[in-house]
Parts: C-alpha cells; sequence; structure tokens
C-alpha cells in the first residue's frame, strides 16, 4: 500500500462512523474520484442539501466526492 | 462481385439450407470478409464451423465453396454453439451460478463448491443458506430455490452445516421509546431524590465482515465442480481498485463489472426493519439484481475475489472471499 492510501484509510476510520450516522449516508470507501485522484467515496440513499451541508468536500488534506446509490438491500 | 447487404440479405435464405448441408457448420450470417487475419470491406456470408479443417480434410461436396451465387463467404471457427443454460433451472450435478435456496426464503445462487476437512460444500450467503440466522442445522437446502419451483420432496440438494450468524443493528427508532422511558424513570429518580440519571444509548452492534453460509450435498456425485457460463475457477486472488470482475448468477446470469471501491463500511437493509453494518467489502457497479446473492465474484483471469451479496440500482457489494473462506475455513477443492 502506497503513503497516500494509508492516509486516506486513516481518515476514513477516524471520520466514518460520524458521516455513516448521518440520515441518508449508507456507505465510505475507497476509490478513485472524478477528477482520477484517490478519495473517500460517501454514498448516499439520495443527495440532499442536508447531507451537502454534513459532509465537506476535503478533510486533513483527503477529498470526499458523494455519490447518490439508492438503499443497499440483500440480493 | 460485391453485392449489397439487401442482396445478400434475400440471397441468405436460399442457400442457407446447402450451408447447413455441410458438415461443420453451425451458423451462417452477414459480415466483411477477413482476410489474413484483418476484416476487409467486402461483404461476404460467413460460415461458422466447429473446427476450421485443411482443405485437403474435406471433400469437395464438405467444404464451404469461395463464392456461393456471386457471394463470397468466409469460415470462422466459433466452437460448438450451445444454448445459454437457464440457471433458474435444475441442474444435478449442479455448478456454480444456479438457482439455490433455503426451504423458506426465495431464492439466491449457488456461489461455488469448497473444501472443508476434505468434504465439498456449496457455499453461498447466510441470507440465502440460512434464512438469515433463522435457520437450524440440517434445515433443507433446495436447488431450484423455492421461487424457482424447488420443493422439499423433489429438489433437495443438501443441508444447511453451518453458517456466519450476521449481528444486525436495532434502527427502528428505539431511541423514541426508550428516551421516553428513561425521562420516567428520571422523573421517579428526581421524586425519590435519587443522584443517578437514566440515558437512553443505541448500542452499537458488532461489525460484519461476511453473509456467508455453507451447505453439505445429499450425493457427492450432486457436485460440479465449475461455475455456468464462465468455467473452472483458477484459485483465489486479491481485489484492487479498478480490477475488472464477472460472475455467473440466478437472475442477470453472466455479467461483468470494476472494483469502484475498496475498504468499504457500509449499511445494508434485510428487510424488515433489519439493517446490518459490513466492513472491508468491495463495491463494483450495477451487475447484479435481487437473487444474485451468493454468486461467485472472479477476476478476469477466473480466480475467485469475492461473494456478492447486496446492492443498489447503482451498486453491487461483494464480501472479499479471504474473510469468507477465512470465517468459514473452507479453501478452494
Amino acid at each position: 500500500m502506497t503513503e497516500d492510501q494509508q492516509k486516506i484509510r486513516e481518515v476514513k476510520r477516524k471520520y466514518e462512523r460520524e458521516w455513516l450516522s448521518i440520515n441518508g449516508v449508507v456507505g465510505v470507501g475507497i476509490g478513485i474520484l472524478t477528477d482520477k485522484n484517490l478519495g473517500i467515496m460517501i454514498s448516499v440513499t439520495k443527495v440532499d442539501e442536508q447531507i451537502r451541508k454534513k459532509i465537506p468536500d476535503e478533510v486533513e488534506g483527503i477529498k470526499l466526492e458523494i455519490r447518490e446509490t439508492g438503499e443497499f438491500k440483500a440480493l | 462481385m460485391a453485392l449489397n447487404l439487401e442482396d445478400i440479405r434475400k440471397l441468405l435464405p436460399e442457400v442457407r439450407s446447402e450451408l447447413f448441408g455441410k458438415p461443420n457448420v453451425v451458423a451462417t450470417g452477414i459480415g466483411y470478409k477477413v482476410s489474413a487475419g484483418k476484416q476487409t470491406e467486402e461483404l461476404s456470408i460467413i460460415c461458422s464451423v466447429e473446427i476450421k479443417k485443411k482443405k485437403q480434410a474435406l471433400t469437395e461436396r464438405e467444404m464451404v465453396p469461395p463464392t456461393i451465387q456471386g457471394v463470397t463467404t468466409d469460415v470462422n471457427p466459433t466452437g460448438l454453439i450451445r444454448a445459454l443454460q437457464d440457471p433458474t433451472g435444475r441442474f444435478r450435478p449442479a455448478p456454480g451460478g444456479v438457482s439455490v435456496g433455503h426451504y423458506l426464503i426465495t431464492a439466491g445462487t449457488l456461489g461455488c463448491w469448497v473444501k472443508k476437512s476434505n468434504k465439498t460444500y456449496i457455499l453461498s450467503n447466510n441470507h440465502v443458506l440460512a434464512n438469515s440466522n433463522e435457520a437450524s442445522i440440517g434445515d433443507s437446502i433446495l436447488q431450484p430455490g423455492p421461487y424457482d419451483g424447488g420443493t422439499v420432496a423433489n429438489d433437495q440438494i443438501g443441508i444447511l452445516s453451518e453458517f456466519i450468524p450476521i449481528e444486525f443493528t436495532e434502527t427502528v427508532n428505539p431511541c423514541n421509546i426508550s428516551n421516553s422511558i428513561a425521562s420516567f424513570l428520571n422523573a421517579l429518580a428526581k421524586m425519590i431524590g435519587s443522584k443517578s440519571r437514566m440515558k437512553s444509548v443505541r448500542v452499537q452492534a458488532a461489525d460484519n465482515l461476511v453473509d456467508c453460509a455453507i451447505a453439505e450435498p445429499l450425493d457427492p456425485n450432486d457436485v460440479k465442480n465449475e461455475i455456468l457460463n464462465i468455467g473452472n475457477i483458477l484459485g483465489v486472488e486479491n481485489a484492487t481498485l479498478g480490477m475488472g470482475l464477472k460472475k455467473s448468477g440466478r437472475t442477470t446470469g453472466y455479467t461483468t463489472g470494476t472494483v469502484q471501491q475498496i475498504d468499504v463500511t457500509s449499511q445494508v437493509s434485510y428487510g424488515s426493519n433489519k439493517v446490518a453494518t459490513f466492513v472491508d467489502q468491495l463495491m463494483a457497479g450495477a451487475m447484479s439484481e435481487g437473487g444474485d446473492s451468493g454468486s461467485a465474484v472472479l477476476s478476469d483471469n477466473n480466480k475467485i475475489v469475492g461473494l456478492l451479496f447486496a446492492g443498489s440500482s447503482t451498486s453491487t457489494i461483494i464480501n472479499r472471499i479471504q474473510n469468507v473462506f477465512q470465517a468459514l475455513n473452507v479453501t478452494l477443492p
């Protein structure tokens, strides 16, 4: 694992419970963002203003991106 | 002579029976002729054959003529063309990728066969083989699953051997009730002069790594150690970002995708207000629907990387196979 990935993982672990406790947030993972850089992806049932306000664009130098996925269900 | 597409299309039904009379031809169609490995601009009647044989090995009658009624022909070796089999049917022996389920559920997918202490077992999800913790060891496992017509009397393929319990989180706003209970008790405490006060808290359930279970076949002859429309599993691999994926499942059959996220923590709904939190998951794009649960997920080079269990209209969530194998203490056969 690269240093970048390690840092992203640390930041993700530190904040993910806080983000997951926001109504509508259903997942937090590490992925390649729209700008092609590695960052944190936040899966939400529906993108709305409340969520946009509570999820920052960046935390400790790591970029976050919100992605609308709908609810995850056992298939 | 170069004919246009419409001309050839009209001609094809006339010559089709002659071409199908040749012993190796399995399909005919229209396409650009390939010459010396390169596609030309010449439209031709393409005859698909099981195996391309040398001219010397064929009699003139067996050979596809270079032109037929003025249209160039081409011969393309495709192998034997088989209908893709419907995974919701009954299979004995049964491969991975087909319908399976505990007798009280609808249907899921038989992931693959695995080995534990020299015995072979069906691998799938807990919510497919063990009815989301509700089943008992020894319960009937049906192939196909009940939704696809499987019955205990006729289609039992095995019995539930082991499952990893899923830890569900209480989320149905227990807080409203517990808050009022707490405030009532606190008021009472105040009245009787006690200094301690209560606060309702939501108990954090343990995180889950896997949704998995195994079932033992009744008859070892029912084991077909491959995956429908994919073939043999060639080993185990560690999934990484961007990796190409494939699976064969009960509902959507053969589909492909890529690893879009790793190290995913997510909340998954199991119906009737049951939610479970999963950690260290893989996320891929839309490559599954209800009934595909339990599918083995393979890399481009046919190595197993995960066990599919959840998703939404845009995404698929997959357990890492290393976590599954470790939890159940199983390996590939």
